[in-house]
């Protein structure tokens, strides 16, 4: 034994969970405006009924088209009103709920979908993975916004339908990125080497793998979830998503449009929302790889 | 386990590659290992020497059984091989076991190391949480991490997660380990620390090493007999001292030859003879010699 401890005795190490690493790096200012923003859109999503002043569909068509509270309009008014007297404030809010619970599962879908089927196509090689990264290259290729369209327009607009469709935006993304990480780790890597453990293969990805994917697989959510916001919109603006009475973001940007140059407050704050929601995502995405990533996290050595 | 037959022989080993396909006729034949045939004693070390893409890798691959010869048999104490990937194979891990070149690529980044040893404990044996963990400490204590046990990957030195990753392969008391160029990345101070943490569990442990490595001098302090290997054909095995004081094989001369020497004009000298070996008969392709 003495002649195996070649080691200077070193004192016991602190572990810190994930959570207390990303308490510590105290996040810089700009990743704290973003983390309040989407806390703010979550918390409006979440809580719309309470927060919005007025309902999505209240009209009152003496009160068409004024200009926000503070710009001259009615003082109950935040935001103005649209063409039928609705009260733009309250609806960007439920708006933001029909959103981001679209992009949210649309995002669980595809993610899911994508990693599973590039680990299945990594792990059996041969046929499997010609035909899975056939299809990868297939919805790679294909304009997916026509084919949305078209889908839409033969069965019609349903709401689970437009979740199911959009979800499958951007798997080929997630499937590509996971069937080039198992590969790697397969093949000379951490994953082959526990393999020859003895360890069941089903536990390796489950154990080892999938939690090494993450942050990966995070950034790569981060970059499509902005997409997918972007593509809920475009199909509601070009009237094939969310249908009215129900609101979007989208859908009021695309009625804003008519109105852009004599009430601007119609689709202005929509747009603002999109846009401060996608880049506040792709931000707090970034610094949360880094986060995740433990040979990056060397602040509790 | 035991059927009377003790340690690994392996007779005729060929792992064949095929390199590209025409479109008439058959593909082209890569031979890595070309009908190999060894033995490897209970407590025995063999050392595997050879140049880069010699084969040795190949070879134990297909002794630990991870890589499936095209042809030729490995008998592991009497037993062959499951097919690899079943449950049968997946049992069999627990008695051979590889340590490879690069330490920080065959670990968990996320797992410390301690988890690490007693995952490789617990898939083979059903234990107490508790013990698990004592188990997999005691081990860590034997190489000499005992206090270090709580780290990540990234948090040790190449060496120490050298130390931790044998720890892994040896906590399940394997009858044979096959050590791919193990050391070959560390500095020489850590292969000596490593190489003497070996030998003594070599005693311990009562364990069968295959020790494949292109540094002879390792090679040569470890192992009891070796073997040589180029272009895919071991050319040359015997008893250690014989082998390194009256090679036989030509290339073996040459191959002795490349060990840097102990003083300047001593290996001005060896350069001269190794230089003028070289020129004489410069070695040829594995591919070529293969075709």
């Amino acid at each position: 034994m003495s002649s195996l401890d070649l080691s200077p005795v070193a004192g016991q190490l602190r572990r810190h969970s994930w959570l207390t690493r990303i308490w510590k790096a105290r996040p810089p200012v700009v990743i704290g405006l973003c983390l309040g923003w989407l806390a703010l859109v979550v918390i409006a999503a979440l809580f719309a009924e309470f927060l919005a002043p007025f309902g999505f569909a209240e009209q009152s068509l003496l009160t068409r088209l004024k200009p926000p509270a503070l710009m001259g309009g009615p003082a109950q008014s935040l935001f103005g009103t649209d063409d039928l007297g609705r009260d733009v404030f309250s609806r960007v809010i439920y708006a933001m709920r029909t959103s981001i619970l679209i992009a949210i599962m649309a995002t669980v879908i595809g993610a899911t979908v994508g990693t599973a089927l590039g680990i299945v196509a990594a792990h059996f090689r041969g046929w499997v993975d010609d035909v899975i990264m056939m299809l990868v290259d297939f919805q790679a290729s294909i304009p997916f916004l026509i084919v949305a369209l078209a889908v839409l327009a033969f069965f019609g607009n349903n709401f689970l339908l437009l979740i199911v469709l959009i979800g499958l935006f951007g798997w080929d993304g997630y499937a590509r990125i996971a069937r080039g990480l198992v590969l790697s780790t397969n093949g000379q890597g951490y994953a082959f080497a526990i393999r020859t453990l003895g360890v069941h293969p089903a536990k390796v990805y489950i154990r080892h793998v999938l939690p090494n994917m993450l942050g990966v697989i995070m950034v790569q959510i981060t970059l499509n979830f902005p997409e997918i916001i972007l593509l809920e919109t475009s199909l509601s603006f070009l009237g094939l998503g969310v249908q009215p009475p129900g609101t979007s973001l989208g859908l009021m940007l695309g009625e804003g449009r008519n109105y852009l140059t004599t009430a601007w407050w119609m689709g202005i704050p929509a747009g603002a929302v999109i846009f401060l929601t996608t880049l506040a995502i792709s931000l707090v995405g970034d610094w949360l790889r880094d986060m995740l990533d433990p040979n990056l996290g060397n602040k509790d050595l | 386990m035991t059927d009377g037959e003790s340690g690994v022989v392996a007779s005729n080993l060929v792992q064949a590659y095929s390199s590209g396909r025409k479109l008439w006729g058959k593909a082209d034949e890569f031979r890595a290992v070309d009908r190999v045939s060894l033995t490897i004693a209970e407590g025995e070390t063999l050392g595997i020497v050879g140049e880069s893409g010699s084969g040795k890798s190949t070879l134990g691959r297909m002794i630990a059984g991870i890589e499936a010869p095209t042809s030729g048999t490995v008998s592991f104490w009497g037993q062959r091989y499951a097919k690899v990937g079943s449950p049968d194979w997946r049992r069999q891990r627990r008695d051979v076991q590889v340590v490879f070149q690069n330490p920080a690529a065959v670990v968990d980044p996320r797992w410390t190391i301690h988890a690490q040893v007693r995952e490789a404990l617990t898939t083979h044996e059903a234990l107490a949480a508790s013990e698990a963990d004592d188990k997999a400490q005691a081990m860590l204590a034997l190489v000499g991490l005992g206090t270090m046990s709580n780290r990540l990957p990234h948090q040790l030195s190449g060496g120490q997660l050298q130390r931790a990753v044998i720890a892994r392969a040896l906590v399940l008391k394997p009858r044979l380990v096959i050590c791919d160029e193990a050391v070959s990345a560390l500095d020489v101070s850590v292969q000596a620390q490593i190489i003497n943490m070996m030998l003594e569990l070599r005693e311990r442990l009562n364990l069968s090493l295959m020790f494949i490595s292109h540094d002879l001098s390792v090679v040569r302090h470890i192992s009891h007999r070796v073997g040589v290997m180029h272009a895919g054909q071991l050319l040359e095995i015997g008893d250690s001292r014989t082998l390194f004081e009256n090679p036989q094989h030509d290339y073996t001369r040459r191959l002795l030859a490349a060990i840097p020497a102990d003083s300047p004009r001593q290996r001005r000298e060896r350069d001269m003879n190794a230089f003028a070996a070289l020129a004489a008969a410069s070695s040829p392709s594995p591919i070529q010699a293969s075709l």
